[in-house]
């Protein structure tokens, strides 16, 4: 479904992507995992236009998207929800979630998806009228991915959702990722939390300064000596 | 109590009450001469300055962009009017109308001026504008006649001509009630959000699909149309315009409107509008304070101070949320406080 090819981007003269190549199939989980600043932000910010890659091509489903406008390739089916819980703080909760719906043409419907989307999240459900900014951080996050699902992706990229939220959220965050996917959806999941991630995940990669360095099957890395070393902590 | 509620929960009926309240009071000082003249002129001054207000808060409220030069849109709109009316004798519609679409143009132009400048440094650059458009005024004779400034009359629709300030008055009051319900209707409305969402967030909104090079340029376009249609409301209401009225000082008073009366809200729009045409004016009749000089310049800083220090949201925001809301929640039991806009 997505297909990366030799992709290179540059921030000025910095380095962040060398010659990524990735692979994401059709109702797949796949998490892209790494260090603090190893790239995965910018992996999914050439994927969603944010950031024109210098070299290599970004395919989805077969078309090449790569240097596309954002809004663009938010009409081919692939939605960002960018790290650091960026909601529109302003807004209310269904605004929020109106502006999800900004770019699907066939207005008619959109309630009987507001509706559906509350059932996903029964917390916003009781908070359509709050701003956005006066949620709780699980809330917000919650609201992020809701606002997501609001474009009908079919793929969806989520940056770190777990990011400063207590173990109990966490669960249930990674609890709707897997419902979402279970319903259809595409996910590309970058984490710091590596032992969740490979838990939903049913494949991984791993970045290290801009490059892939391991990658394969969530089970198997789960298991790699070298993988537990570096990324799962000594007592996994 | 069910006037309350729908009150409560659409802000449109406030708007639209307001409005028509507003028309009312002055179709009855025409009848009846309620006010002074003089108070007359003070009203005309706060409706237009409500239209700039307004489409500054599009800019700065909404959208989130800064612009320190708008006073030049104004002026532009001004002199078109009077350059219109002067030469091709178009009535007043057409003539308001060509009055804020032709600033329109240039107001896109400065929109891609902002897409390659952020914050502080579109700043400096439409404040540059700004000060730049002041000398070109002064230069640029045939259009507006230079120092000497352009005269023209008072409008005329249908052959009726609104010659007394009191039916000018009306009219204008009638076109900034058009311009609230115009303006309520947009920011309710997906236009209206795209822009919040660019505010608050531009990488979330651009991930959302929404494209910034548009409304952007849309912002832009919006506020410079408001603004000329408002020059122009100035031009047919001072029958004068002259040069040195579109500098700097105009521009920061309308940053000072937005943020004294409130970001984001059209009724603080309009309270910023009728403060500082008014606040002014009071102070100066007062005895030893009303005698320093700039005292306006004066006032309005202190203003802002202390509203930016002990109410951000804004006069009007501050005062809705403080007696405005509890008044209803007392009054119906609510414990879901409508929002505002
Ligand atoms: N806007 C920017 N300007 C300059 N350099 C940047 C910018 N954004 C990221 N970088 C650099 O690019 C590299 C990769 O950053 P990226 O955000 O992709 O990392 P990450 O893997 O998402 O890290 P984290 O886990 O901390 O979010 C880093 O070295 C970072 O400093
Ligand atoms: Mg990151």
């Amino acid at each position: 479904m997505l297909k990366l090819h030799d992709i290179s981007a540059f921030y000025g003269n910095i380095n962040a992507l060398s010659k990524i190549n990735l692979k994401v199939k059709k109702g797949e989980i796949v998490s892209l995992l790494g260090a603090n600043g190893a790239g995965k932000s910018s992996t999914l910010k050439v994927i969603s236009g944010l950031l024109e890659p210098r070299e290599g091509d970004v395919f989805f489903r077969d078309n090449k998207i790569t240097g596309m406008e954002p809004e663009i390739i938010v009409d081919h089916g692939i939605i960002h929800i960018p790290e650091g819980r960026q909601i529109f703080p302003a807004l209310t909760v269904e605004e929020n979630l109106k502006i999800g719906a900004y770019r699907i043409r066939k207005s008619t419907d959109w309630r009987d998806k507001l509706d559906n989307i509350f059932e996903y999240f029964p917390a916003l459900s009781d908070r359509r009228q709050q701003k956005g900014g006066t949620l709780s951080g699980g809330e917000q996050q919650m609201l992020a991915i809701a606002r997501g699902l609001m474009a009908e992706p079919e793929l969806l990229m989520l940056d770190e959702p777990s990011l400063g939220l207590a173990p109990l959220i966490v669960k249930d965050i990674f609890k709707i990722i897997k419902k979402i996917n279970s319903e259809g959806v595409t996910i590309l999941l970058v984490e710091q939390n590596a032992n969740m991630a490979l838990k939903v995940a049913n494949r991984a990669y791993i970045l290290e300064t801009g490059e892939i360095v391991h990658s394969g099957n969530a089970k198997d890395l789960a298991s790699d000596e070298k993988v537990k070393e570096a990324y799962l902590g000594s007592t996994h | 109590m069910a006037f309350f509620k729908l009150f409560n929960n659409n802000p449109y009926f406030k708007y639209i009450l307001g409005s028509i309240i507003f028309v009312i009071i002055v179709f009855i000082d025409l009848q009846l001469g309620l006010f002074a003249s003089r108070t007359v002129n003070l009203l005309i001054r706060v409706v237009y300055f409500s239209v700039v207000a307004i489409g500054f808060n599009i800019l700065l409220g909404y959208a989130g962009q800064i612009s320190l030069g708008h006073a030049a849109f104004m002026g532009f709109g001004a002199y078109l009017t009077a350059f219109i009316s002067n030469n091709y004798g178009l009535g007043f519609l057409p003539t308001i109308i060509l009055s804020g679409l032709i600033p329109m143009v240039f107001g896109v132009i400065l929109g891609l001026v902002a897409l390659r400048l952020e914050r502080l440094y579109l700043a400096i650059a439409t404040l540059g504008i700004g000060v730049t458009i002041e000398f070109v005024f002064r230069e640029w004779v045939w259009f507006t006649n230079g120092f000497s400034g352009v005269r023209l009359s008072r409008p005329e629709i249908f052959g009726f001509a609104f010659n007394n300030s009191r039916h000018f008055l009306l009219l204008s009051t009638i076109i900034l009630f058009i311009v609230i319900l115009f303006t309520y209707n947009l920011i309710n409305s997906k236009t209206g959000r795209a822009l919040s969402a660019m505010r608050d967030s531009g990488h979330a909104a651009q991930a959302m699909g929404i494209s910034l090079f548009k409304y952007k340029l849309i912002a832009f376009a919006l506020s410079a149309f408001y603004v000329g249609i408002a020059g122009s409301l100035y031009a047919y209401a001072e029958r004068y315009v002259h040069p040195s009225t579109w500098g700097a000082e105009l521009s920061l008073d309308m940053l000072a409107m937005v943020v004294i009366g409130g970001l984001a809200s059209i009724g603080g729009s309009v309270t910023g509008a009728g403060f500082l045409v008014f606040v002014p004016r009071l102070v100066q009749d007062l005895p030893l304070i009303g005698e320093i000089t700039n005292i306006n310049f004066i006032l309005t800083g202190l203003a802002m101070i202390l509203v930016i220090r002990f109410m951000p949201i804004g006069i009007y925001n501050w005062f809705d949320y403080k007696f405005i809301q509890p008044f209803y929640i007392k009054r119906l039991n609510l414990n879901k406080p409508g929002g505002d806009d």
